[in-house]
């Protein structure tokens, strides 16, 4: 397919997703409950003496629980179901006998879905950051605000190419879909999207160095608040582009011995 | 008295066969049923990341030492693990709205609401929530050495349980708009953020938000009033009010539940 068909196909995602439009301001709404909630444990933690942080100082935790929260919302995919749907149903026939590689149709169609949220979210992420620098007296360098947001899009690419691998195992288990809500939740933790996986100790902080979630959020989160140095920052961008490719691979392998034993039911 | 008690024999008796059901169609899907349990551990892996938090703090917080907010996050993990056995009629609801398949429901000569929202339950999703959130309980009240006595027990119970009953208004509220709305996914994740506030002990929060989440929305109650009990940290009147705000709220969404059939439709049934 040309690609005018995939723009095509952007639009058409961003249709979708601004199709009830209270509901999608609405369920963006809801990620700001669990930040206050958050800011308010660690003012607490912090004021009793008691935050055993592992070297973030009281205005990068706030920062950090302020721009985990959007972050996460920003790299959340919620396409897999779709996939999975499509492989069990029946519904990927249509794709399979028109000249479109399903990999890219799925791509659009999230990057589209994922357009005006992210739109939404970024003006968010500005007020935030203005904010955090007037109230809290953080200076922020514009190079890490641009390196923030050439590390949000990388994530965005990491975590569709993850969530995509995982739901081509439709393939092989036909109950998968029960299963992506376990994975998302447990995702999103070891992501960092709730608290930096670093606090929990030197294992928490090695694992989420190593293993590709936590340059999904946890990453470009610790670009903007000064707890990594541009050797770190180099490094993780590094990571980012390796573990995307490595995805890539997988979900290609993946698809090409999944569509062997695909049988078409239904359709 | 004696017809009332017939009607609650009959009720009950109905809650079993509903059970009985259930139990039998999860059984015949294992799968479904472990991942139930499976999601359901996902989510209190959050909650959990809360308590070990304040469990290395370790710090007495605004009048709660360390063990007494982890009898309250206890307790939310338990309430939440019980209210989620009967999550899929909540869940199933905006779709039979959707699709007309509340038609045949509505047909049965049984209550609706009860009908509706109990005649699914769930065994496989409160296991983990039950069994972690009483060993968090039970750690917190022995390791602050809280008196195990007839009443402190018998009032912690009786607290659970009017706060299980006060989850279960407050998020069939939100359900209820699907009568009038389309999409309520929205509004689901907003009312459930806003229940994720027990996710710490209100303590930590500043005077006018207790207020708000004691008084306007009573999502404190569920999680925070048990333990306080215990503690001896509640006045006469805030034990009464947390009996009867949950009466109060169960009021309003009954008067809900009626205005939202009256608007409904059978649309494609």
């Amino acid at each position: 397919m040309k690609p005018a068909g995939y723009c095509y196909i952007f639009g058409m995602g961003m249709q979708k997703a601004m199709a009830y439009r209270a509901d999608f301001f609405l369920s963006l709404a809801s990620c700001i409950f669990p930040i206050i909630m958050q800011a308010y444990l660690w003012t607490a933690l912090y004021a009793a003496g008691a935050a055993d942080t592992n070297g973030y100082t009281y205005e990068q935790m706030i920062l950090y629980t302020l721009l985990a929260g959007i972050t996460s919302r920003i790299v959340a995919t919620g396409f897999e179901n779709d996939v999975a749907q499509d492989i069990k149903d029946g519904g990927l026939n249509k794709y399979l006998v028109k000249p479109v590689n399903y990999g890219s149709y799925c791509f659009a169609q999230f990057a589209g879905s994922k357009a005006a949220a992210v739109g939404f979210l970024l003006a968010v992420t500005a007020a935030v950051l203005g904010g955090a620098s007037l109230l809290l007296g953080i200076p922020f360098e514009p190079v890490r605000l641009a390196l923030y947001a050439l590390s949000l899009a990388l994530a965005l690419v990491l975590n569709f190419s993850i969530f995509f691998t995982i739901a081509l195992l439709g393939f092989w288990l036909t109950e998968i879909r029960q299963l992506f809500g376990t994975i998302s939740i447990v995702i999103m933790v070891i992501s960092g999207g709730v608290f930096p996986l670093d606090i929990f100790g030197p294992a928490a902080a090695a694992a989420s160095a190593v293993l590709p979630f936590g340059y999904t959020t946890q990453f470009c989160v610790n670009i903007v608040n000064g707890q990594l140095t541009m050797g770190e920052i180099g490094l993780g961008f590094a990571a980012q582009l390796f573990w995307i490719i490595v995805f890539t691979l997988a979900h290609r392998v993946l698809w090409w011995q999944g569509a062997k034993r695909y049988t078409a039911v239904g359709g | 008295m004696k017809r009332l008690w017939a009607r609650v024999r009959y009720y009950l008796g109905l809650l079993g066969l509903f059970a009985k059901y259930s139990l039998m169609e999860q059984m015949e899907y294992r799968i479904n049923f472990v991942a139930g349990i499976a999601v359901e551990c996902g989510y209190m892996l959050i909650k959990l990341m809360y308590a070990v938090l304040i469990l290395n703090a370790g710090a007495e917080i605004n009048g709660l030492t360390a063990n007494e907010m982890l009898m309250c996050i206890g307790t939310y993990i338990m309430v939440t693990g019980i209210y989620m056995g009967i999550y899929p009629n909540f869940w199933a609801l905006p779709l039979s709205v959707r699709d007309g398949s509340l038609d045949m429901l509505l047909t049965k000569p049984v209550n609706s609401q009860f009908l509706i929202t109990l005649r699914k339950l769930d065994f496989g999703m409160p296991i983990p929530d039950v069994l972690c959130g009483l060993a968090l309980i039970v750690y917190g009240w022995q390791q602050q050495g809280l008196p195990v006595t007839f009443a402190n027990v018998a009032g912690f119970v009786v607290f659970c349980i009017t706060g299980w009953f006060l989850t279960y208004c407050l998020f069939l509220i939100p359900e209820l708009l699907s009568f009038w709305f389309i999409s309520t996914n929205g509004l689901q994740a907003l009312s459930s953020s806003v229940f994720d506030f027990n996710n710490t002990p209100m303590n930590i929060y500043p005077k006018w938000v207790q207020r708000l989440g004691i008084f306007l929305l009573p999502v404190f109650l569920i999680t925070n009033f048990p333990t306080l009990f215990v503690m001896g940290a509640l006045s006469p009147a805030m034990i009464l009010w947390g009996l009867a705000a949950p009466l109060l709220i169960f009021a309003v969404q009954r008067f809900l539940w009626r205005r939202a059939l009256r608007r409904y439709t059978s649309a494609s049934g």
